[in-house]
């Protein structure tokens, strides 16, 4: 199997974010870049399937010349070639123009698997592995908690809204971002950081891949501090008195008042209620069906 | 209409096809836009025709909606797909997505397919002379994104959840609906669906879990809270507490809920010995169904909840539990027999 993997080059994700004397950048003293963890995350899990299926691990990043160290971190775990596409860190274009460059170098080896984190710990908007399924016209699975090799398909386990897990069976090609649950990376032998120096890794620019200067309309302005999530308090009515004012504040809004089904009695009858309610909103099923 | 320039919120349906709040808060954010800049708010959806949904999109202040005739779809690159012909037809200047999974791959597909730049998680969006001003999270939490959006290259945003309001409801405002066949997606035949799997509740957040069973003081100690942990499981859902629970050391602090804990939205919560103080009232506001179990008649709970039990939980949790366990073990025995 011919797998891509993609390896962002960010700020340790561990370093307290402070803001330097600006005000709208991260402090540079003590600053470390490294291989995105998640996206090691990722590479450990490509030289499994390389390990269990045979082929070739490839790994990408879009970014700065230092990116390479990146990717040299990535090809220590078992990789077999890299590239880098220039892109410099100035002006902020949430990871499209990134999706584009890696998009349009990898689609040039068709691989079989794509693999990447499934957001970076820097920027963090997750929007790379779904645009680079977008171009390469594929199917993406997204937040990959378990991968197998089953034959020439996968299975894979991946998290979705609601703490579910679904769990599927995919045959390549597709893209899949990862979890960080997913694997743990392996620590590299001296041997193989030294096999990873020696590969020769590629560097490309947008022209060389044929894509035209896009002009941003969005500037970067700074960083600032976070923003605590603000309460949207709705103004208590006037006529309220004091007792009604304080819990309306309190609870964030009017209570809903709502009129309750009341169930009282002997315990074996409130629990066949309790349950009909539940199931009636589709929790407390058995194999999919009533209790 | 300054310009004539328009936003497009492109408006999630659940499977059903019933409008999700998710939804309704990319409506908000584009109607922010609108507000700000003069612009005209148009709302795309993905439904079967027939559907009610483009005359509720109307009533929330949409002057155009494109619907896109089809079967509902919560997958992300059919959404991608599904939404095309809408952008094609309005040409926005901005395309505001929901925070929903799909919502978020369908942004990403969407700019991978235009180039157009791509806000996604934003939560502030200031517009004033021309400009917009954006904020989204990044570093983790650990640091606010400050961009400013110059309104004229076009923009893909895709809004972080609960940051914007949904836009009120008015009876009599009608938008003008435009029907048009939805986008269609090579068939994926790729990646076929096996089954669904809950983790174990010490897995499963309190955020993120569609069933999530409480306790509160009437619980009284660990052991108690060990029975819910085994009814939660039970329930495919998890554990959470009020604080004087968490207080008194029977449940970790990421399981309290509340004013001073975590705000959740699970389907169903049941709360367990919970009297019902404002401050936890608070965290449960999006809560689905409520269910109350307390012995006091009386406890304030009961007042927001759909479904009051006056009971003592610890004759009525063994008893939940051994009925559940009973039901598990009968469909096991069957599906021996018809195997």
């Amino acid at each position: 199997m011919r797998i891509a993997v993609c390896v962002k080059w960010v700020p340790d994700p561990d370093y307290p974010a402070l803001l330097g004397a600006d005000g709208a950048t991260l402090a540079s003293d003590g600053l470390v870049f490294m291989a995105d963890p998640i996206d090691m995350v990722a590479a450990e899990a490509a030289v499994r399937v390389k390990e269990a299926a045979g082929g070739t691990v490839a790994v990408y990043s879009a970014g700065p010349a230092d990116a390479e160290k990146g990717l040299r971190a990535a090809l220590a775990l078992g990789g077999d070639e890299g590239a880098r596409i220039t892109l410099d860190g100035s002006g902020f274009s949430g990871g499209v123009r990134a999706a584009r460059l890696l998009g349009a170098a990898i689609a040039k080896t068709s691989p079989d698997l794509v693999l990447c984190g499934v957001q970076s710990s820097d920027s963090g908007s997750g929007i790379v592995p779904a645009a680079l399924a977008g171009m390469l016209r594929l199917p993406l699975v997204s937040g990959v908690v378990r991968m197998e090799v089953r034959g020439g398909e996968l299975e894979l386990e991946r998290r979705m809204e609601g703490g579910r897990h679904e769990v599927l069976r995919a045959r390549p090609p597709l893209v899949i971002s990862v979890q960080p649950s997913l694997c743990q990376p392996r620590y590299p032998a001296l041997l193989a950081r030294r096999k990873a120096d020696r590969v020769a890794i590629q560097t490309l620019s947008a022209g060389d891949l044929g894509l035209p200067e896009v002009s941003s309309g969005l500037q970067t302005l700074g960083l600032r501090p976070p923003r605590p999530r603000t309460a949207r308090l709705v103004a208590p009515a006037p006529e309220m008195d004091a007792r009604e004012r304080y819990r309306f504040i309190l609870a964030g809004g009017p209570a809903q008042n709502r009129t309750p089904s009341r169930l009282s009695g002997p315990v074996p009858a409130m629990v066949d209620e309790l349950l009909r309610f539940l199931q009636t909103q589709g929790v407390a099923t058995v194999n999919g069906a009533a209790v | 209409m300054a310009d004539g320039k328009l936003v497009l919120a492109v408006v999630d349906c659940d499977a059903g096809g019933a409008l999700t709040n998710a939804g309704l808060e990319a409506l908000g954010a584009a109607a922010a836009l609108r507000d700000g800049l003069g612009w005209q708010l148009a709302a795309a959806l993905v439904a079967p025709s027939g559907s009610s949904v483009p005359v509720a999109l109307g009533e929330r202040g949409a002057a155009r909606v494109v619907h896109l005739d089809g079967p509902c779809v919560t997958d992300g690159a059919a959404l991608a797909d599904a939404v095309w012909p809408a952008v094609i037809a309005t040409e926005p200047a901005a395309t505001v997505f929901s925070a929903s999974a799909a919502g978020r791959e369908a942004a990403a597909r969407l700019a991978a397919r235009t180039g157009w730049d791509t806000v996604a998680g934003c939560n502030v969006l200031k517009p004033a002379n021309g400009e917009v001003r954006i904020g989204r999270a990044c570093l983790g939490g650990k640091a606010q994104l400050e961009l400013c959006w110059d309104t004229v290259a076009p923009l893909v945003l895709a809004v972080d959840a609960g940051a914007f309001a949904p836009p009120p409801a008015r009876t009599g405002r009608q938008a003008e609906v435009i029907s048009q066949a939805a986008g269609t997606t090579p068939d994926w035949a790729a990646v076929t669906h096996i089954g669904e799997t809950v983790p174990p509740p010490e897995a499963l957040d309190v955020t993120e879990a569609d069933v999530l069973v409480a306790g509160g003081a009437g619980v009284g100690g660990p052991e108690g809270f060990g029975l819910l942990t085994e009814l939660a499981r039970r329930l495919g859902g998890t554990l959470a507490a009020s604080r004087v629970a968490v207080d008194r050391g029977w449940a970790p602090h990421q399981r309290q809920v509340g004013q001073t804990g975590k705000s959740v939205s699970p389907k169903v919560y049941l709360a367990f010995g919970i009297s019902g103080a404002p401050q936890h009232i608070a965290g449960i506001r999006n809560a689905g169904k409520v269910v109350a179990i307390n012995q006091d008649p009386r406890a304030p709970i009961f007042g927001v909840a759909d479904l009051a039990v006056v009971a003592d939980l610890h004759e009525l949790v063994p008893a939940l539990i051994d009925r559940l366990a009973a039901a598990r073990q009968g469909a096991v025995a069957e599906k021996a027999v018809s195997a």
